[in-house]
């Protein structure tokens, strides 16, 4: 038995996918220009993707036009799929230690976790 | 209190199909999933002190991945059509668009295909990353040496033959003169001297018996200890062979029978009639090609270990060893060296100096013609000339070394009309110039073994050393995301071709299928939209 909503709403697909396209052309065209700094570039990437994400979810996929029961089951893994980053943030991302990783070379201790690699002659 | 009762029985959840209810569930599951690679990948590259970003190390080019989204987001578009034609029943074309939906997925595919032929014969792959310079010398000896072991394998069962071996001839560049000279002398005996040498042979090296013996009696097995009266009946033996040598092969020639072991085993095996002249040439060319390959690589591994060379200087000889070959012209002249196709820079310059052989001089560059094109030197051009890149900007002075004289002439008037020219390097003397038109044909010693080759793919064996600091934790993320969205794209894949199995017959009883198809697709294209710019442009 199908769902019965479906004649009760009328998506113009097409403009949905043109929309979509335009999205990705922009995300090209922020990678191709020079930005202030990666953080803008980053940032402003993910709304493109995250407006672009919104438009399959809400139209191709239809959730905008079905019930609230689907955010019931998405709800938990959305909370795991960014709070599972979250959680390993401090543990991977952020260095509260020396990074003794082979490939880097410390002229100077630096404690960010972004210092620049250099290649190290490494004899095994 | 049990009355029947006329209003419809309880229904138990929401009105929708239990496929419908399981693909969300499912859906759910597959963003926890994903959601583990790309976190994974979040963290671990805030987390790495550097990553490869550079396309030159990394070989991401963002038109492959932005053609891949524009792909998937029309297949999504295509499926949506699909499902909303099986809601109205207009399932032909349904049926339509289900197969241009599979048609664009089969097209992302091909271009992540292309995507990952090029990771692959640039060995970005994880784990076989050098990541220094001496890593990527080690890597560079290693890949060779595994093209010297295999050549080395193929060349034991078809050696000259096993006597050979068990001889121990190792000096094979220095004996196969002898062998060629006794071999092209010997073609123009009789039979019967033929046959006379042939027992002499058999008599002096201590075999019984010459009658269709294979060939490895021929040589004498030295483990027997000979008595002193064996000993002076070789001797004679080998005398009258000699002698007889002499006699029928001339002085030089038939001197060299009997103290070449190679000599009497090519002498032998004419005798035998086992192998032709021309067979026997192909075999010594083949073991002095190994010989120098393998000499090549030990001087190389030894200077890797000892740290005198650096990776640079590797790469040059990986490149030199890819390059050396015989070049034949239409004319029949044949040079061998390091063969490579090069781009000509012809300069001009405001003044003419006069330069003699090997001089050193420094000029003011004023134009540039490369390949045709000419460049006003206004523009930064990078050139690549024998030692390297080299930056022309306005008014810049390079110096360039003159192999000849005619030579520097013909590059300082130059404006003439470019042609492709290969040039022949031989290990001493000047390089030899050949107008690509000339070329007859190029036999180069290694390139086959050291570039593998199906269809036509054709990748490297032998890597230029290119160290990637950070490459594998790269390589391992890249290809961990990107391989499990490919991966679920074949599983959408299959699904569409369960829908069009049914070909005209396709019906109602299928919208569901179709619908729920639908939604796991759009998740895959949802996926590669955050991998896109994940992978692609941070």
């Amino acid at each position: 038995m199908s769902d019965s909503g479906h004649g009760s709403h009328h998506v113009n697909y097409l403009l949905i996918f043109v929309l979509l396209c335009g999205f990705t052309a922009l995300s090209v065209v922020a990678d191709l220009v020079e930005m202030p700094s990666k953080a803008v570039l980053i940032v402003i990437v993910f709304a493109i993707a995250s407006a672009k994400a919104t438009c399959v979810l809400l139209f191709f996929m239809h959730l905008k036009f079905e019930g609230n029961w689907k955010l019931i089951i998405l709800a938990p893994t959305t909370i795991l799929a960014i709070g599972l980053p979250i959680a390993l943030m401090p543990d991977v991302a952020f260095h509260y230690y020396i990074n003794d990783a082979a490939q880097i070379v410390h002229d100077d201790i630096d404690t960010d976790g972004h210092d620049e690699s250099h290649p190290k002659k490494h004899t095994h | 209190m049990s009355s029947p009762s006329h209003t419809s029985p309880l229904k138990m959840g929401i009105p929708i199909p239990n496929s419908k209810l399981a693909i969300w569930l499912f859906l759910g599951t597959e963003i926890m999933f994903f959601t583990a690679f790309i976190g994974t990948y979040i963290v671990l590259r805030l987390g790495s002190p550097g990553w490869p970003t550079d396309p030159h190390d990394t070989h991401i080019h963002i038109w492959a991945g932005g053609l891949n989204t524009f792909v998937l987001l029309a297949s999504s578009y295509f499926v949506v059509v699909a499902h909303e034609a099986m809601a109205k029943r207009n399932f032909a074309r349904a049926r339509k668009f289900i197969i241009y939906t599979f048609v664009l997925a089969c097209v992302f595919l091909g271009i992540k295909g292309y995507e990952y032929y090029g990771k692959i014969s640039h060995d970005i792959l994880p784990g076989r990353i050098a990541e220094t310079e001496q890593q990527g010398s080690l890597k560079a000896v290693s890949e060779l040496s595994y093209v010297v072991t295999e050549w080395k394998n193929e060349l034991i069962p078809q050696e000259l033959h096993p006597e050979v071996k068990k001889a121990n001839i190792t000096d094979i560049e220095t004996q196969s003169p002898d062998a060629l000279a006794v071999l092209a002398a010997a073609k123009e005996l009789t039979p019967e001297d033929l046959t006379a040498l042939g027992k002499a042979l058999v008599k002096a090296t201590g075999n019984d018996s010459f009658s269709g013996q294979p060939i490895t009696q021929f040589v004498q097995d030295k483990k027997k200890k000979l008595t002193a009266e064996e000993t002076k009946a070789e001797s004679k033996a080998v005398a009258e062979l000699t002698e007889l040598a002499k006699s029928k092969l001339g002085e030089d020639v038939g001197g060299q029978v009997a103290s070449s072991r190679l000599a009497q085993v090519a002498l032998g095996s004419l005798a035998q009639k086992e192998v032709t002249i021309e067979a026997f040439e192909a075999q010594l060319e083949q073991l002095k090609r190994y010989s120098s390959l393998n000499a090549t690589l030990a001087e190389m591994r030894n200077a890797v270990a000892a740290e005198t060379i650096s990776m640079h200087e590797v790469g040059r000889k990986v490149d030199q060893l890819n390059g050396r070959g015989t070049l034949e012209t239409n004319s029949g002249e044949a040079y061998s060296g390091i063969v490579s196709h090069d781009q000509l820079v012809r300069l001009s310059f405001e003044e003419t100096p006069s330069v003699a052989k090997d001089d050193k001089v420094t000029l003011v560059i004023h134009h540039v013609e490369i390949a045709g094109s000419v460049h006003e030197v206004g523009e930064t051009i990078t050139v690549r000339t024998e030692d390297g890149p080299v930056t022309l900007h306005d008014g810049s002075e390079v110096e360039l070394r003159f192999g000849a004289e005619s030579h520097a002439a013909g590059i300082i008037e130059g404006h003439s009309a470019f042609e492709s020219e290969w040039r022949v390097r031989p290990d001493e003397g000047e390089d030899q110039l050949v107008a690509a038109s000339d070329v007859k044909s190029i036999d180069y010693f290694y390139r086959n073994r050291m570039n593998g080759s199906w269809l036509f793919f054709s990748w490297p064996r032998v890597h230029h050393p290119h160290p990637v600091v950070f490459g594998n934790l790269f390589a391992s993320v890249y290809f961990l995301m990107t391989g499990f969205h490919a991966i679920h794209v074949i599983v959408g894949m299959i699904l569409f071709a369960i829908v069009l199995k049914d070909g005209a017959n396709l019906g109602a009883n299928k919208t569901d299928f179709v619908e729920n198809s639908g939604l796991y697709w759009h998740f895959v294209d949802l996926v590669w939209i955050f991998l896109f710019p994940l992978i692609y442009i941070v």
